[in-house]
C-alpha cells in the first residue's frame, strides 16, 4: 500500500506540473530566505573569531588616560593567561587628509609584535625598529580614506603637522571596525609618540588582557575596576561588545530577513493550502475510486500529505544551498575588513532546523484540506463526479446586488467569493506581500526623513567646528566674524564613570545660544539650570533609569549629581550619553572650555566657501564637520535586502493570485459555458474573472497597510532600542506611496489572473456543455 | 413570411484524434416565425450540432445561417454573444444554470446584459416565473430545486429577453414523465403566444408536439412532415415512429 500511495503521490505532481513548479519555485524562495537568515545567523561571528583566534585576541582592554596608572597589577589577577602591554596611547591627535580631520587612537608600540591582541597585518609590514617616520594603519580606517601602504599622511599635533609614512595595514580584533568605531587605530614606535606628544602628561596607558575564561570578562573586569582608585581607568573593553558592534549592519539585515521569511512562509501556506483545497475539488471523482478500492480516509489524507511535504523536501534542500550560498555575499563587506574568508559556517543542525521549520508550516496548511479529502463520501464522489458549489450566496455576493453593480462585475465578485475560504487565503497571502511592501515604503521614508532632517538624528546644526589647538577666544572671533553664521552654541566634551559601573559614558556640556536650535526631546524636557541632565535612551536603558531619576557621574574624581530632566536623541556610543549645561561642568571642572561649535548657518549661505574660509582663517586648526544629509552607507546594503525580500513577497502574490485564478476557472468551466449562451463575451468573461481577484487584491491592501505599519513600528521601535538611539525610527509613508499601493495590487492582480481568465473565455460552449 | 432562422448548405466537421467525422453535411432549414420544429433523429445523426450552429455556440465548417435574414455566420465569438443576448434562448438537458446564483439571479442575468434595468429586469422576471408557477423559489439557488423545476427556471432565463428563437436540447432528457410533460406543456403554451422554437429530441413524444418534425440521420435531414393542428396524437406519434424505420 506504502508502495501504491507513492506512486500515486508522484503521478499527481507529475499531472498538475504548473502549479507543482510554481509551489516549488515559491517554496524555495521561502526557505533559500530562512536559509539564508539562519546561515548570516549562525555565521556572521566567523570572520571575526577567526580574526581574533589567529591574533591570539585580547578578551579585555583596559585604558588609563595618565601613563601614571599602572595597568600591570591587573595581569597578576587570577584567571589572566596572558597580557600585552601597557602601551602608551595618545588619543587627542587627528589624521589630516583632504583638510578633514579624522580622531585617532595612536598607539605607541615596540618594533615586535605582542603575543596577546597581536595586530595582523595585512598588506605592507610592521613598524621597523628604527623606523621613527612610520605608521600602521587600522585596515578598515585605511579602507574608509582609500589610503594604501606608501601613502603618506598627515598627523596633526600641538606641534603642527607630523608627515609620516604608511608602510602597513593591520587588523585588530581589540578594536571594532571604522567608522563604527571612532577614533580610528593607528599603530607608531614609542619614540614616534614622543615626537608627536611631547606632553607625556598627555599620555595614556591600555593592556591588553587574555584570559582563561572568556565568559567570566565582566567578572573579570570589576575585580581589575577595584583595584585601583575609582576614575583610574578610564575605560575597559570587552570582546563581546566588539564582536557585537563589527556585525551590527549584519545583525539588522538578519533581522529582516528572518522576519520576512516567516511571513513569506506563512504566504506560501496560504497558497499551498488553497491549491491542495482545488485539487481536492478538481479530483473528486478520482478520491472516490481511490477510497472505492481500497484507501481508507486516513490514506488519502496521507497521500496529500506526502505530496505536499515532499515538495517542501525539495524546496527545502534547494533553498538551503541557495541560501548557503548567497550568505557569503553578506558576510563579505566586514569579512573584508578583517581580512577573514567568508565562509559560512556548514551546520547540519541548522540545516535540520530550517528543513524542519518549512515542513513543519507546510504541513501546518496541508493538513486541514488532506482531511477533508479523506473525508469524502465514496458514493457521492464517484456518482456525482464533483463537489456541490457552496448553496448559499455570501454576504458579499447579495451586498454586490444590492449595490447594483454592472452584471458583469456582479458575476466577477460573487464568483470570487464562491468559495470563501479560498477567498480568505488568498487575501491573507496578499496581504503578507502588501505588510511587506509598506514595511519598505516605511523604512525608505525613514531613511529619507532622516537624512533631510538630521535634527531628528539628534545633530540640529548645520556644521559642527573642533577648534584644534587654537584657544576658545581665537575661536570664537573667527566665527563671529561671518555673517553666514546665524547661531552658534558650543560643545565641551567629558568623560566620566557612572556609579557602580565598570564602563563609561560620553558627556557633552553646551554652551551659549543652544536654545536657538531644535534639539528634539521625545521626553521630558530640555536642562534649564545647573544640575539637570538630559540623556540618551541608551543610557536610561542600560542602567534602567528613567527620566525624573538622579545620576551620579564622576568626572577627574569629582562627582556630579544630575537629575536627569530628559530625554534626547543619541546616534553615538550607542546612547549612552548625558548632556547638560557648561554651567553644570564647570560645577566639577572650572576650567572646563569648549572642545567644538554647533553652528547654525543663515539660509542660502554658501557652506561650502565658509568651510573654506574657516581652515584657511584658523590655519587648518579648525576641523569642519558638515552635517551629512545623505543617507549613510551603510543603508544601501540593507536596502537591497529589502528590495530582494520585495521581490520574493510580490513573486509569491503574483502566484497566489494565479493559483486562485486557475482552481476557481478550472472548476466553474462549465459555468462559463453558461455564460457564453446567454450572451457574455469572451471580453466580459475576461473582465468579471479579473473583477473578483481585483477585489480580492484591494482587500488584502486594506488588510496588509495596517499591518505593514504595525510591522514597521514594531521592528523599528526594537531597532532603535538596540542602537540606544531612543528615536521615533519608523516613519508613516506619506499617504500618496500608500494610495499607490492601491493600482499596484490592481496590476498585480491583473498579471496573476490574465491567463487563466483568458482560459475562461476561451471555453468552448459545446465542449463543455455536452459532458456533465 | 421570411423564415426566422435559416441556414443554407451547413456542414461541419469534427477532427477527434485526427480523422474526419461529418457531423451535418449540407443541412438547409428554415424555421418560420412562430413555428415549432423539432429534429429528431438517432444519437450521432448532427441533430446536437444543428442546433448548436444556429445559436451560434460553434461555428460551421462550411454554409451559411440566418437569423431575421441577417447572414450571422460570419459573426465573431463577441459578435454572436450580443446577438443572442436578444435574439437566442437556450435550453439544455442538464438544465445549465450557474450554481452560485439564485433562481432570480439566473433569470435576470441575461436581461440585465442585454441592457435592461435592474427594475425592468425584476419585473421581467416576476413576470416569468408567475407564469412558470414558480414564483416562491425565487431567492434559492439551483441545486435545491427538483429537476422541473430546474428546467422552468432555464426556460424563464431563455425566454426573459424574448427571443426570436427558443433552441432547446432534450429539454426533457433528464426529467421524469411528469416533469416532461409540464415542460412540453409550456412550450407549447410559448408556441402558441408566438414563440418560434427549435427542438432537438430523440423522443417521438417529444417530437409530436411541435408543428413540423425533421428527421436526421448522418447529419443529414432524411425526411420530415408537418402535424395540422386537431390531427390525433396516436396518429401523428405513429407517423413519427414511420420515420425512424
Amino acid at each position: 500500500m506504502n508502495r501504491a500511495l507513492f506512486h500515486k503521490a508522484l503521478a499527481d505532481l507529475r499531472s498538475h506540473r504548473l502549479q507543482t513548479a510554481l509551489i516549488l519555485l515559491i517554496l524555495t524562495a521561502a526557505t533559500a530566505t530562512l536559509a539564508l537568515a539562519a546561515t548570516i545567523q549562525r555565521s556572521m561571528n566567523n570572520p571575526w573569531e577567526r580574526t581574533f583566534a589567529e591574533s591570539n585576541g585580547a578578551h579585555l582592554s583596559f585604558f588609563s588616560d595618565t601613563a601614571e596608572v599602572d595597568l600591570t597589577s591587573i595581569s597578576r589577577l587570577e584567571g589572566v593567561s596572558a597580557t600585552a602591554g601597557p602601551f602608551p596611547v595618545v588619543w587627542e591627535h587627528s589624521l589630516v587628509k583632504d583638510h578633514e580631520k579624522y580622531s585617532l587612537l595612536l598607539y605607541g608600540m615596540p618594533s615586535e609584535l605582542p603575543a596577546v591582541g597581536r595586530p595582523l597585518v595585512t598588506e605592507g609590514r610592521w613598524l621597523a625598529a628604527e623606523g621613527e617616520d612610520e605608521i600602521v594603519l587600522d585596515r578598515s580606517f585605511a579602507r574608509h580614506l582609500s589610503l594604501k601602504v606608501g601613502d603618506r599622511v598627515d598627523i596633526l599635533s600641538q606641534q603642527g603637522k607630523v608627515t609620516l609614512s604608511v608602510v602597513g595595514l593591520a587588523v585588530n580584533s581589540g578594536w571594532g571596525l571604522y567608522p563604527n568605531f571612532n577614533p580610528a587605530l593607528v599603530y607608531v614606535l614609542q619614540s614616534t609618540l614622543a615626537r608627536l606628544e611631547t606632553d607625556a602628561d598627555k599620555w595614556g596607558s591600555a593592556l591588553w588582557v587574555r584570559l582563561f575564561d572568556p565568559e567570566a570578562s565582566q567578572e573579570f573586569q570589576e575585580r581589575a575596576y577595584a583595584l585601583f582608585p575609582e576614575g583610574a581607568i578610564e575605560e575597559s573593553l570587552d570582546w563581546h561588545d566588539i564582536r557585537e558592534w563589527t556585525n551590527f549592519t549584519i545583525k539588522i539585515m538578519v533581522l529582516f530577513l528572518g522576519v520576512f521569511s516567516v511571513f513569506a512562509l506563512f504566504a506560501v501556506g496560504f497558497i499551498v493550502a488553497n491549491a491542495i483545497g482545488g485539487v481536492v475539488l478538481s479530483q473528486y471523482r478520482e478520491i472516490g475510486l481511490l477510497k472505492a478500492v481500497g484507501f481508507t480516509p486516513g490514506q488519502v489524507t496521507l497521500l496529500f500529505l506526502i505530496e505536499r511535504l515532499g515538495l517542501g523536501l525539495v524546496a527545502g534542500v534547494a533553498g538551503l544551498l541557495l541560501g548557503t550560498v548567497i550568505a557569503p555575499l553578506f558576510l563579505r563587506p566586514t569579512a573584508e575588513l578583517l581580512n577573514a574568508p567568508a565562509m559560512p559556517v556548514y551546520d547540519p543542525a541548522l540545516y535540520l532546523a530550517v528543513l524542519v521549520g518549512v515542513e513543519v508550516i507546510v504541513a501546518l496548511f496541508t493538513i486541514w484540506p488532506a482531511w477533508r479529502g479523506g473525508r469524502i463520501g465514496t458514493v457521492q464522489a464517484i456518482t456525482v463526479g464533483f463537489a456541490r458549489v457552496r448553496s448559499k450566496s455570501s454576504r458579499l455576493a447579495r451586498l454586490a446586488t444590492r449595490l447594483r453593480l454592472p452584471p458583469v462585475v456582479a458575476l466577477g465578485v460573487k464568483d470570487a467569493f464562491a468559495r470563501p475560504l479560498r477567498a480568505l487565503l488568498t487575501i491573507a497571502g496578499l496581504a503578507l506581500t502588501v505588510l511587506t511592501v509598506t514595511f519598505s515604503l516605511g523604512m525608505e521614508t525613514s531613511i529619507q526623513v532622516f537624512s533631510r532632517d538630521p535634527a531628528l538624528r539628534g545633530i540640529p546644526y548645520d556644521m559642527a567646528i573642533s577648534r584644534g589647538y587654537l584657544s576658545d577666544v581665537e575661536a570664537r572671533r573667527i566665527l563671529e566674524a561671518h555673517s553666514e553664521v546665524s547661531a552658534y552654541y558650543s560643545i565641551t566634551w567629558g568623560y566620566a564613570q557612572v556609579e557602580g559601573q565598570t564602563e563609561s559614558i560620553n558627556t557633552r556640556a553646551l554652551g551659549g545660544a543652544y536654545d536657538q536650535f531644535r534639539i528634539i526631546i521625545p521626553e521630558g524636557r530640555m536642562f534649564s539650570a545647573p544640575g539637570e541632565a538630559v540623556v540618551g535612551m541608551g543610557l536610561l536603558d542600560w542602567l534602567d533609569l528613567k527620566v525624573g531619576d538622579e545620576l551620579r557621574l564622576t568626572m577627574d574624581g569629582k562627582p556630579l549629581d544630575l537629575r536627569i530632566v530628559g530625554r534626547y536623541v543619541e546616534m553615538n556610543n550607542m546612547g549612552q550619553m548625558a548632556m547638560y549645561s557648561l554651567e553644570t561642568l564647570q560645577q566639577v571642572d572650572p576650567q572646563a572650555e569648549p572642545d567644538a561649535y554647533a553652528l547654525k548657518l543663515t539660509p542660502g549661505a554658501d557652506a561650502q566657501a565658509l568651510e573654506a574660509a574657516l581652515l584657511r582663517e584658523s590655519s587648518d586648526q579648525f576641523n569642519v564637520e558638515m552635517v551629512d544629509k545623505d543617507p549613510p552607507k551603510e543603508i544601501g546594503q540593507v536596502r537591497v535586502v529589502i528590495f530582494g525580500l520585495n521581490i520574493v513577497l510580490v513573486s509569491i502574490g503574483l502566484i497566489s493570485l494565479f493559483n486562485t485564478t486557475l482552481l476557481g476557472v478550472r472548476e466553474r468551466l462549465r459555468d462559463f459555458g453558461i455564460l457564453k449562451t446567454v450572451g457574455l463575451t469572451p471580453r466580459q468573461i475576461v473582465v468579471s474573472v479579473m473583477t473578483g481577484m481585483s477585489l480580492l487584491a484591494l482587500l488584502a491592501v486594506l488588510v496588509g497597510i495596517p499591518l505593514g505599519l504595525i510591522v514597521t513600528r514594531l521592528l523599528f521601535d526594537y531597532l532603535g532600542r538596540q542602537m540606544g538611539m531612543g528615536a521615533e525610527l519608523g516613519m508613516i509613508p506619506p499617504w500618496w506611496w500608500l494610495a499607490l499601493l492601491a493600482p499596484g495590487a490592481l496590476l498585480v492582480s491583473i498579471l496573476g489572473s490574465v491567463i487563466p481568465a483568458r482560459q475562461a473565455a476561451q471555453v468552448r460552449v459545446v465542449e463543455v456543455l455536452r459532458y456533465e | 413570411m421570411n423564415p426566422i432562422l435559416m441556414t443554407k448548405s451547413l456542414s461541419k466537421t469534427y477532427h477527434p484524434n485526427g480523422a474526419a467525422v461529418r457531423a451535418l453535411r449540407e443541412v438547409d432549414l428554415a424555421l418560420a416565425p412562430g413555428e415549432f420544429v423539432t429534429v429528431m433523429g438517432p444519437s450521432g445523426c448532427g441533430k446536437s450540432t444543428l442546433l448548436h450552429l444556429s445559436g451560434g455556440l460553434d461555428r460551421p465548417t462550411s454554409g451559411e445561417v440566418y437569423l431575421n435574414g441577417a447572414r450571422v455566420d460570419t459573426l465573431s465569438e463577441a459578435g454572436w454573444a450580443v446577438l443572442r443576448r436578444r435574439q437566442v434562448g437556450f435550453v439544455f438537458q442538464f438544465f445549465n444554470l450557474i450554481g452560485n446564483l439564485t433562481v432570480a439571479d439566473n433569470v435576470e442575468l441575461p436581461a440585465l446584459l442585454a441592457g435592461a434595468s435592474s427594475n425592468e429586469a425584476r419585473r421581467r422576471r416576476q413576470a416569468l416565473l408567475a407564469d412558470l408557477s414558480i414564483t416562491d423559489k425565487a431567492d434559492i439557488v439551483p441545486s435545491q430545486l427538483s429537476g422541473g423545476e430546474q428546467q422552468r427556471v432555464a426556460l424563464a432565463r431563455a425566454l426573459i429577453n424574448q427571443p426570436a428563437v427558443l433552441l432547446a436540447d432534450e429539454p426533457t432528457g433528464n426529467l421524469d414523465s411528469q416533469s416532461s410533460a409540464e415542460v412540453l406543456a409550456l412550450l407549447q403554451r410559448m408556441n402558441v403566444q408566438g414563440q418560434a422554437i427549435l427542438l432537438v429530441t430523440h423522443d417521438a413524444r417529444v417530437a409530436s408536439v411541435a408543428n413540423r418534425v425533421i428527421y436526421m440521420r448522418d447529419g443529414q435531414v432524411k425526411d420530415e412532415i408537418r402535424i395540422e393542428k386537431g390531427r390525433d396524437p396516436q396518429a401523428v406519434l405513429a407517423s413519427i415512429v414511420q420515420l425512424e424505420v
